[in-house]
């Protein structure tokens, strides 16, 4: 038996314990963010617009103040979960690894992306916090670098698939962590989340940050990509129980 | 040569780059229609702007991408069939028509925003500006993607596995190409 | 082994692409002349484009020798957005 190469896809029940945690955190922090930004929160489909007033937004956010409070707690909980998602990820590559290389490149995008991520959540807190006390323009900005810190950050979220991606294409043949169809899925994502990055430029339109295509398709396409992630984690996990 | 060719189905690189292939373009049929859209309701509008572009910079685009289809196509033949001495310099042509498009690009922007034309001025130049814009990344991951063939072709020998990178690699560039066809034709042609 | 047809000492991946850039240069030709029928004009631009695509996926993209179900996917989305395209510019 080679050492080199048997050894590092052994899997046993810790480890599957890990991967399937890894898998239902997705399928959690989807749901989360349907309660907490969809449903509750105002963030998709957005309440706010990228041309509305300070004055338009202190009012929209205070007429709906309580939900969006109570919607930004789910949606910091769902946005935690983003590191057991990631990190169940990586470690499903890195058992591909002899030594650690593409599941360490990963670990540190889904750092990257779960603290952008979390940041995002309390921007959003921040903004239904006190917005009677703060200048209007600041309950804005909270808007602002709440969906700047989601879309704008398209290397980083966007990276994050690539590296997915690279993964599964420098494996081995026959032996890649994740089917080689999900490392084409992982980088249409890529494109999916690219229009984000074109926020920068519009106040209107569907390129701006409350837009049809700058917005509602990288968030929708990131939440699939997190489902189709999990579900491949847990069904990798359950194979190998049996 | 051995063997005799049997007309045998077979998927050309792999089924992922076709559903990669189909992904992309269902977000560029979405772009084309939005482009159609602004047509027909903005007529005025587009049909001024269009006369600001300048066709020699799109034809010019054009012409480089289907030459360098063409070269990638020729590479990736000789490859798989194991002739021709030195199949590397079709992927080393097609990167020069990649870059070539690149630099193109890079000079008709500098034009139009020189001129005073942004992605703000209207929907028009909004489209033109995102859209050739998120097909130059195309470009450029493209033009990457071209490297690596690269690579893959200076190998001593080639194997089945090669093979299948190279085609896809190549069905990739292909897709570049055709993107390009109707983007030219509806931003520049109409 | 494919390809490997030669018709007047040039392959076909040649042929196509003497058409390409046929196509390209006529359709830049056609905007000189004044369009007659503005409908005339962007069906044949629309057509052209289209044809062209299938040009790519069949000879360069090799769809030619693909299963069949992959090669008139490519053709049913190239006609269906040309037929999209082609409804919504010239149907008032």
């Amino acid at each position: 038996m080679d050492s080199n190469t048997q050894s590092s896809h052994k899997s046993d029940g810790f480890f599957r314990s890990a991967l399937a945690f890894g898998g239902y955190s997705g399928y959690a922090a989807i749901i989360l963010f349907i309660i907490g930004g969809v449903w509750l929160g105002g963030m998709l489909p957005p309440l706010l617009n990228a041309s509305d007033s300070p004055a338009q937004v202190v009012a929209k956010v205070s007429d709906n103040l309580f939900a969006i409070q109570i919607g930004s707690i789910f949606l910091i909980a769902s946005f935690a979960l983003f590191g057991s998602f990631g990190a169940g990820m990586a470690m499903q590559v890195r058992r591909y690894e002899t030594t650690p290389g593409w599941s360490y490149i990963q670990l540190i995008f889904t750092a990257a992306g779960t603290t952008l991520a979390l940041i995002v959540a309390f921007a959003w807190a921040l903004m239904v916090f006190r917005p009677e006390t703060y200048h209007p323009s600041i309950v804005l900005m909270w808007a602002d670098l709440a969906y700047f810190i989601a879309l704008f950050s398209v290397p980083v979220f966007g990276g994050w698939c690539v590296m997915v991606a690279l993964s599964i294409f420098f494996a081995e043949e026959g032996n890649e962590p994740f089917p080689r169809w999900a490392g084409y899925l992982n980088l249409w994502m890529v494109l999916l989340f690219a229009p984000g990055q074109m926020i920068m430029f519009f106040k209107e339109g569907p390129f701006a940050w409350h837009g049809l295509i700058a917005m509602y398709l990288p968030f929708i396409a990131f939440f699939i990509w997190i489902g189709v992630m999990s579900h491949l984690m847990i069904k990798i996990a359950k194979e190998e129980s049996e | 040569m051995s063997g005799t060719s049997r007309p045998r189905a077979q998927v050309p690189g792999e089924i992922g780059i076709w559903a990669f292939v189909a992904g992309d373009l269902l977000v560029f049929s979405v772009f084309f229609i939005l482009i159609a859209f602004g047509q027909k309701e903005m007529t005025d509008v587009f049909s001024t702007s269009r006369e600001s572009l300048n066709l020699y910079f799109g034809l010019c685009n054009t012409l480089l991408l289907l030459t360098g289809s063409w070269f990638v196509a020729i590479g990736v033949e000789r490859c798989r069939d194991g002739q021709g001495s030195d199949n590397a310099r079709w992927f080393k042509l097609a990167i020069g028509c990649g870059l070539a498009f690149v630099l193109n690009k890079i000079f008709e922007w500098e034009a139009k925003i020189g001129a005073g034309f942004t992605p703000l001025t209207n929907d028009f130049f909004m489209y033109f500006f995102i859209f050739t814009g998120i097909h130059l990344l195309h470009v450029v991951v493209g033009v990457v993607v071209l490297i690596f063939l690269l690579k893959v072709s200076q190998r001593p020998t080639l194997n089945s596995r090669d093979i299948r990178t190279l085609e896809s690699g190549g069905i990739f560039w292909h897709l570049v190409d055709l993107l390009w066809i109707m983007l030219f034709a509806l931003l520049y042609l109409l | 082994m494919s390809n490997h047809k030669m018709y007047f000492g040039f392959s076909t991946m040649t042929w196509a692409w003497v058409f390409l850039v046929g196509t390209t240069l006529l359709a830049w030709w056609f905007g000189f002349i004044d369009a007659q029928n503005i409908h005339l004009a962007t069906t044949g631009v629309i057509i052209a484009g289209a044809t062209k695509i299938w040009i790519i996926g069949h000879q360069f993209m090799e769809l030619h020798r693909a299963p069949p179900v992959l090669y008139y996917s490519f053709v049913t989305w190239a006609l269906g957005i040309a037929i999209v395209l082609l409804t919504i510019l010239t149907i008032s």
